[in-house]
């Protein structure tokens, strides 16, 4: 059950990386992210 | 004999649910450049359609290496595909999102990580894809038979006023599903029931038809008793068969393969 354990900590992992950094890119006001530090 | 669980037959194909999660991370990207084009900020469009097209071509490597694992056509598509994604996570976490780049990368890392963990990777083969080549033949062995069951199954249904002889067949046809189902369950009783299959799923159709064309020229009637005959024979064999795949015994099996190869050969039929 080792398999479908790995499976699915994998398929939380993508839904955290994958997922939220595009979601956020949606929501995200369009800054150049040279701006980042910039007040 | 049930199908193997998450997978589902259609059209005589095993098919099993492939890879469709990396195909979603496609569309927020996608809706960011649809909004930049909108409010005509072409540079961030550009970064949008960029890390779009980096997802699509990360989810089809994942999909096309999830495909390919366990079959004879290696495909490094899962490493490839990783590799992809990662690089479109970042790209999506840096540009669209705004991170800095450290968080990016750990971004990128991240999701690398998620693919090998849910699809695996080409570099560190799962204990299940060391049996692939066993596995990836009786996959092919088995549509292959399924395609000639269907064969089987028109010429069944074109017999006419010949219950007994469709009554055979159908007792064929369902020793030969099961043999089929234990195929799949355990791709190791292939080596004993390859020779069985090629032998009687062939003979079976030829079989048949041979007795349609009768029929079309109203010659059958004749014939049928002989039919019968070599049906039930078939029948009765297909069912010990798959007693013997039960039993894993293959030899006694062999010898009576060899008895009906010549019977059908005799018949005309093989």
């Amino acid at each position: 059950m080792g398999g479908a354990l790995g499976k699915l900590i994998g398929v939380l992992l993508l839904l955290a990386t994958a997922g939220v950094a595009t979601v956020q890119g949606v929501i995200a006001p369009a800054t150049p992210p040279a701006a980042t530090g910039s007040n | 004999m049930a199908a193997k669980p998450g997978s589902s037959r259609a059209g005589g194909r095993v098919i099993a649910p492939h890879a469709v999660l990396p195909f979603v991370f496609v569309v927020p990207p996608a809706i960011s450049a649809i909004l930049a084009l909108a409010k005509g900020d072409v540079a961030r469009f550009g970064q949008a359609a960029g890390v779009t097209a980096l997802f699509f071509l990360a989810a089809w490597l994942i999909r096309r290496g999830v495909k390919a694992a366990g079959t004879n056509r290696p495909f490094p598509g899962r490493l490839l595909g990783g590799i992809a994604m990662a690089l479109a996570t970042a790209g999506a976490a840096w540009y669209l999102a705004g991170h800095n780049m450290i968080i990016s990368i750990i971004f990128g890392f991240g999701a690398l990580a998620g693919v090998v963990l849910a699809y695996g990777s080409e570099l560190l083969p799962s204990r299940g894809e060391g049996l692939s080549a066993d596995a990836a033949d009786a996959r092919q062995l088995v549509g292959e038979a399924r395609v000639k069951l269907e064969r089987l199954n028109r010429a069944r249904y074109r017999i006419q006023g010949a219950p007994e002889l469709t009554q055979s067949l159908d007792g064929i046809k369902g020793w030969i599903e099961k043999i089929l189902a234990l195929i799949e369950e355990d791709p190791r009783d292939l080596r004993r029931a390859r020779k069985f299959l090629v032998v009687y799923l062939d003979g079976a159709g030829e079989v048949a038809d041979k007795y349609v064309a009768l029929q079309d020229k109203g010659e059958a009637a004749s014939f049928a008793p002989r039919f019968k005959d070599l049906l039930d024979e078939m029948e009765k064999v297909s069912a010990e068969q798959h007693a013997k795949l039960l039993e894993n015994d293959s030899f006694d099996l062999d010898v009576q393969l060899q008895v009906l190869s010549e019977r059908l050969k005799k018949e005309g039929v093989a």
